[in-house]
């Protein structure tokens, strides 16, 4: 599903390297955590695995593609039809109610909106009943389920997320997580989180563990 | 709490965020630095068209002729609303059996700084006199004018006068004192001392001029009126009153409609820059201070406090701009004594200066709206977000990005509407005083100094001189780099409209009426002494226009006439006749025909033409390159006709417009030709008012300089305000447009969901701004010349906004990078 051969990532403004000569594979549907210290490296191996970083060395191939040597159109074909981001901010548009939010992918990518997926992913999420609310209305924890939500509506083949729980209370994001793998399981969707809290995710397929920028 | 204390917690709040702070400061002097160099262009604007104004027609407001000069100087010296500032008598000078006529004078110190000295000095003692250049050849008699050395001495009436400087040709015609002529001054040929107080009791005529005390841009009528009554000088003879009002009708006009829409100027400007610094302010305020005040409320401050210290803040940041804009303002002092030798390089380098002061500001104001921007800044009113609730998402989006907050929406549409108003303005400006000065100016002129139609005819001798340009030498004056000519025929000032006997009352008075003020006036007397058909009315102030292949197209224009009416009037012994009163009514124009007096072995004689009126037309034309209305009656004749049946002998006036494309040789060739021209009559008061037009177009090309400057500076200015502004928006919504992005959105996508939202502020902003123009012209004398040039203001227009447009595309495109998404995680948090 993706594969990363050899990357390393040294940003302009540092002198070391924050990611080291790292290879990893991520199957297709399967559950993944990168875990580790801060500083380690995860954030920025996700970001070069989810095309928002281009990493200084190496290869990223996504859906036998490198990716990084797509143009700019087919890189954004790629993020509309394949990836969903839910970060750990929720980065929703909080002029637009919770439904508009979740549909805005389908916008953008030119999909028609099933309305009864729509419906049906809002009933998994449990926040059916705030459709027509907006994001600034609902708990931090719904909020962050509006973000599941919009990353999952287009049926991606992989969901990165960033921290998805940092700005949750324990009981909401045991929430949180136990939705979004549930759904992921559900639809057979690739999913890749980045997080420091070990008793997150049971049983992952894989657990990826950073130090000082490489794999251990 | 104590407003001293506050103000300390204002400055230490300030002080502490240095970068925020200076950042203001520099943005809030950079604005009033521009509106200081706006008023210093536009000040030189308006005192350059002054000046111009001034040095065309003189600057006296009226001018007194006194047969008691002294009853006249005492009554008048020294009174409220004016000042005697100046004095002129005529003379005739006999010089080669010719009796010219030249005035002598003195003005004031004001008069004085208009002119050019070319050589020598001014005057200092009595008798030491200043004169014209073309003088030279007349009063130095004998002398070639290359070998006149100054100081010289001549004669006037038995008084011996001393040349000590000569400057350059530009008075008018003193030989008729009741009238000041079109595009002449008032200042007399010859100058004295302002101290000179001697009488010339010989001499014909005195004339007294006035200035208004004021300098105002108006005549004012009334002030004249109650001023002469007020002052008991009915003694004076009312009519020899003359108020030089081709400076006010023509020239000042023009600089009254430059200052009034300079004040218009400088008024939006100043409203714009207001609103300018409120929303940059805003911005940061709402953003760094707003925590501040939070805590500071937090705390126990009462909302009074914060108000206090809010404003603290402002007066300390206006302050200190206003302390630099002062320094800047020094220095600017400088930069506009040195303006009137603005050349290429010195302008080249101002705009480069502007250049990088705007590349700086828009540094700052990146650099400050990136690291203070925000997450949802948006506000939408409860009841706006309630309408649009239940809309397409799509258009939901429309609507949010257009009207993401009302506030900022009416701000842009305001900024974008004063600021489009203000090239208009710029342009009208520039319209104003440089294009009036700059192509409608003759570049040559020939012209008889002397005036043939002052004398009565039958009380005093009529003037003939032989000496005119005869026809076929004005032909070879036609050349490549002759663009148009006006060819005045030599009439002798008797040429006649004749009337039969269905010529109205209406026509006699409306054209008949100022017949003295003409100069000629006939008698039954004359008419019978001259032979002249007796049912016939002689009418005078006829204007004559010389047809050729040239110019009939530029005229044809205003008159829709076929070319067939053209080769008539090139074959036949016809004319066109023009009445520019659409209320006068010729009952058979065709019985019209035009005659003249000649001078035939020292008898005059009446010789007359039966012209044909092939044409008759009630219309108010206007000439083709400076667009004044003629407002006698015109008869056009073909150039062809006047040689072939002798209608008259050439003439007495060119003035040619060189083409704006000739090449230097033509150019040359055109100027070796006029020399020619008028080395053939040296003993005549022909001559080329070169020096005139070369000062005239000197002044042109600073006016000219100084648009450039204004309009780059004002380009400059309003390209950085739409880019910051909308710069500004762009960060407010970066996170959002990122957001698209990660949802699968191109760049150019996001980029075209901006510039519609661009394309919609500006076509509501050039809306709002056309309706502001239209009242701004109806409340103005602007006139509609200068809307004509409106593709020219587009073009400048959609430069201006191109050029911001693209510039802010292009940061757009640099910042919609995908991992800008990653760094924006951090920044905007939740």
């Amino acid at each position: 599903m993706i594969s990363a051969i050899e990357i390393s990532k040294t940003y302009h403004n540092s002198r070391t390297a924050a990611l080291k000569n790292t290879n990893i594979v991520i199957d297709e549907g399967s559950i993944n955590v990168i875990m580790g210290k801060s500083g380690s490296g995860k954030s920025t191996l996700l970001n070069i695995l989810s095309g928002l970083i281009e990493p200084s060395t190496g290869t990223v191939y996504m859906m036998n593609k490198d990716y990084y040597r797509l143009s700019e159109k087919e890189k954004a074909q790629f993020r509309g039809k394949y990836f969903g981001y839910v970060f750990q901010s929720f980065q929703l548009i909080y002029e637009l109610t919770v439904y508009d939010n979740i549909i805005m992918p389908l916008h953008i990518t030119n999909q028609k909106v099933n309305e009864q997926a729509v419906y049906q992913l809002l009933k998994d999420l449990e926040i059916y009943h705030y459709m027509r609310s907006f994001p600034s209305e609902l708990s931090g924890g719904q909020q962050q389920r509006v973000a599941i939500a919009r990353a999952m509506i287009h049926n991606p083949k992989v969901i990165f997320a960033d921290e998805p729980t940092g700005n949750l209370d324990s009981e909401n994001s045991l929430r949180v997580i136990e939705l979004l793998t549930r759904l992921c399981k559900k639809n057979q969707t690739t999913l890749l989180v980045v997080t420091h809290d070990k008793q997150l995710i049971k049983n992952p397929d894989h657990l990826f563990i950073l130090k000082d920028g490489k794999l251990v | 709490m104590k407003s001293v204390k506050l103000l300390s917690y204002a400055w230490k709040l300030l002080w502490n965020d240095k970068k925020i702070f200076w950042s203001i400061v520099s943005a809030l002097t950079f604005i009033l630095v521009f509106i200081t160099i706006a008023v210093g262009i536009l000040h030189q604007y308006v005192d350059q068209a002054k000046l111009a104004a001034y040095q065309t027609y003189g600057d006296h407001t009226l001018i007194v002729n006194s047969d008691e000069p002294m009853t006249g100087e005492n009554a008048l010296r020294e009174t409220g609303h004016f000042r005697i500032s100046g004095n002129i008598y005529t003379f005739g000078l006999l010089n080669n059996d010719q009796d010219l006529d030249f005035t002598i004078g003195w003005m004031d110190e004001h008069a004085l700084t208009q002119m050019n000295l070319l050589r020598g000095r001014m005057p200092e003692s009595d008798y030491e006199v200043l004169v014209e250049e073309f003088t030279i050849k007349h009063l130095a008699k004998g002398s070639k004018q290359t070998d006149i050395k100054l100081p010289f001495t001549f004669n006037i009436e038995g008084e011996a006068f001393t040349v000590v400087g000569i400057v350059k040709n530009y008075s008018g015609i003193w030989s008729s004192s009741t009238i000041i002529d079109k595009g002449k001054n008032t200042f007399p040929n010859i100058i004295l001392t302002r101290d000179f107080t001697q009488p010339f009791p010989d001499i014909q005529q005195h004339m007294i001029l006035i200035k208004d005390r004021k300098e105002s841009l108006t005549l004012d009528f009334d002030t004249i009126d109650t001023f002469f009554k007020h002052n008991n000088l009915q003694e004076l003879d009312y009519d020899a009153i003359v108020i030089n009002t081709n400076l006010y009708d023509d020239h000042l006009k023009q600089v009254n409609q430059v200052y009034v829409l300079t004040t218009l100027f400088l008024s939006v400007i100043t409203i714009t820059a207001l609103i300018v610094f409120t929303y940059i302010f805003s911005f940061y305020y709402s953003i760094r201070f707003r925590s501040h005040f939070n805590l500071f409320s937090n705390l126990g401050f009462t909302p009074w406090h914060i108000y206090k210290l809010a404003f603290f803040q402002g007066l300390i940041i206006v302050s200190i701009s206003a302390f630099f804009m002062f320094l800047i303002h020094i220095m600017s002092v400088y930069i506009f004594n040195i303006l009137p030798k603005l050349n290429m390089l010195l302008l080249m380098t101002i705009t480069l200066i502007a250049i990088l002061l705007m590349g700086c500001l828009i540094l700052i104001v990146c650099h400050l709206t990136y690291s203070t921007s925000r997450d949802n800044i948006r506000h939408l009113p409860v009841f706006i977000e309630l309408w649009i609730k239940n809309w397409h998402v799509k258009w939901k989006l429309f609507y949010l990005n257009l009207f993401h907050s009302l506030k900022s929406f009416f701000l842009i549409i305001g900024l974008l509407t004063s600021l489009l108003v203000l090239i208009f303005l710029s342009e009208l400006i520039a319209n104003e005083t440089l294009y009036e000065t700059d192509e409608k100016m003759a570049d040559y002129i020939f012209s008889s100094k002397r005036s043939d139609a002052f004398v009565h005819l039958q009380q005093f001798e009529i003037f003939f001189t032989p000496e005119y340009i005869p026809s076929h030498l004005v032909d070879e004056i036609e050349n490549e780099a002759v663009a148009f000519m006006d060819k005045e025929p030599k009439t002798l000032g008797t040429s006649l409209l004749l009337k039969d006997d269905s010529l109205n009352a209406p026509i006699i008075n409306r054209f008949h009426e100022d017949v003295e003020d003409s100069g000629v006036v006939f008698t039954e007397h004359d008419l019978l002494e001259l032979d002249m058909p007796l049912d016939y009315v002689p009418l005078s102030n006829i204007h004559y226009v010389v047809l050729n292949d040239n110019n009939w197209s530029l005229f044809n224009s205003q008159l829709k006439f076929s070319e067939r009416t053209y080769h008539k009037l090139q074959d036949s012994l016809s004319m066109i006749l023009i009445i520019p009163d659409e209320t006068i009514r010729f009952d058979q124009p065709d019985t019209l025909s035009i005659g003249r007096i000649e001078n035939l072995n020292n008898e005059l004689e009446y010789k007359q033409w039966d012209l044909q009126v092939l044409e008759s037309v009630k219309k108010t034309i206007v000439h083709p390159i400076t667009k004044e209305a003629f407002s006698n009656i015109i008869i056009m004749i073909h150039e062809n006709t006047m040689q072939k049946y002798d209608i008259f002998p050439g003439y007495r006036n060119l003035e040619i417009y060189r083409d704006a494309q000739a090449n230097i040789n033509e150019i040359k060739q055109l100027e070796n030709k006029l020399a020619t021209l008028a080395a053939m009559y040296p003993d005549n008061l022909y001559y080329i008012k070169e020096a005139f037009i070369e000062k005239s177009k000197d002044q042109a090309r600073f006016i000219s300089r100084l648009g450039i400057l204004l309009f780059i500076i004002l380009g400059l200015f309003v390209g950085t305000i739409i880019f910051i502004v909308f710069l500004m928006k762009f960060y407010q919504r970066e996170r959002e447009l990122l957001i698209y992005k990660s949802l699968g959105g191109t760049t150019q996508d996001i980029i075209k969901i901006f510039l519609t939202e661009l394309l919609v502020y500006y076509i509501l902003s050039l809306f709002l701004a056309t309706g502001l123009i239209t009242l701004l012209l109806i409340i103005t004398p602007a006139p509609v010349q200068s809307i004509i040039d409106a593709i020219y203001l587009d073009i400048r227009l959609f430069i201006i906004l191109g050029i911001s447009t693209a510039g802010l595309c292009f940061v757009m495109m640099k910042k919609l990078n995908m991992s800008h998404l990653y760094s924006i995680q951090n920044k905007y948090g939740s």
